[in-house]
């Protein structure tokens, strides 16, 4: 299965974890310290094995918004004859990734009762 | 051996995006760096030469990468959302209440009348930010920088936002509403604008 959260994508799962991209990328970001708009794509594919694929065109708009609201900082380095941006949470995005952890659980857990009412969670 | 491409190799990714209108320094400094670590991968991984590398990871990714470029002028919410956001802060309503009670209780209609507040002097204000941030950007930049240049739209508001205050206008008196929209509104831009020049020249070395 192959899954892309692509605005333009095709595949009806997409609409399942667009909304959950900005909490993927912090989660990420709150694991790994710093990381780079490639990295962070790769390392999606890598945890899900290749079965949500995070598209150009979606992540990187979400993180400059993300950057504009405060909730990450850039550092940029230059890395092998090119400028690198790194992508951090601040403090306030380090408090809003618990927040957003808690709600994504929460929508798991709702799901979960939703569609398996007898497994247990 | 892992393999990194050259100086050369980086700047034929960057005038390829250049041509292809990516005209941000900013937002293909970005993609030079995306589009540059996946071909060092494919080179590595599939054994190819950057020429078929770089050709074959484009044909399959190109259009999705160009969905985050910005093009000139482009109307970008999100500057708006940030402008109104900024508008709503504390301080600044202080100053919005600040401008209310000024231009209510002191008579200003000797020094601006409807005529030369609608002909001239909202006008001028307007065009004075254009000509000072054109003038930023061509002449001391050199460059383009979508964080300096998304402003413009908010600014493209004001001027035509200005027009709505017609029906306002008396024969002979300026309303204080109409002054204070429009001077909150205005300062309130350059604020921000000023706001968004020290946060890119804090941070300005990345850019360059």
């Amino acid at each position: 299965m192959y899954i892309c959260l692509s605005k333009y994508c095709s595949m009806k799962n997409s609409q399942l974890y667009k909304g959950s991209l900005t909490t993927i990328v912090m989660k990420l970001l709150e694991e790994n310290g710093r990381m780079y708009g490639y990295e962070i794509t790769q390392k999606v594919k890598e945890i899900t094995q290749g079965e949500l694929k995070i598209t150009e065109g979606a992540l990187y708009p979400a993180l400059h918004k993300l950057e504009a609201d405060g909730v990450l900082e850039v550092e940029v380095e230059n890395v092998d004859n090119r400028l690198r941006k790194y992508y951090k949470l601040t403090e306030k995005g380090t408090a809003e990734t618990v927040n957003r952890l808690a709600e994504l659980e929460d929508f798991i857990r709702n799901m979960q009762a939703l569609v398996q009412p007898k497994l247990d969670y | 051996m892992i393999m990194k491409l050259s100086q050369e190799e980086i700047k034929f990714i960057d005038t390829y995006l250049e041509s292809s209108e990516v005209i941000y320094s900013d937002i293909r400094q970005e993609m030079v760096d995306h589009i540059a670590t996946a071909v060092e991968e494919k080179m590595q991984l599939e054994q190819q030469d950057f020429y078929v590398a770089f050709k074959s990871y484009m044909l399959a990714n190109k259009k999705d990468i160009l969905k985050n470029n910005k093009k000139r002028w482009s109307f970008s919410w999100e500057a708006i959302r940030q402008f109104l956001l900024f508008l709503a802060r504390p301080h600044m309503l202080l100053f919005g209440v600040f401008v209310f009670f000024f231009f209510k209780n002191v008579n200003v209609n000797r020094y601006f009348s409807a005529d030369f507040t609608l002909k001239n002097l909202f006008f001028v204000l307007v065009l004075t930010a254009v000509l000072f941030q054109s003038g930023y950007i061509h002449l001391y930049l050199k460059k383009r920088f979508y964080k300096v240049e998304k402003t413009a739209v908010i600014l493209a508001f004001i001027y035509y936002g200005q027009f709505c205050f017609f029906p306002f206008f008396g024969t002979e008196e300026v309303s204080h509403w109409t002054l204070s929209i429009f001077s909150f509104l205005f300062f309130g831009y350059v604020f921000f604008f000023i706001q968004e020049l020290i946060k890119f020249h804090k941070h300005r070395f990345n850019f360059i």
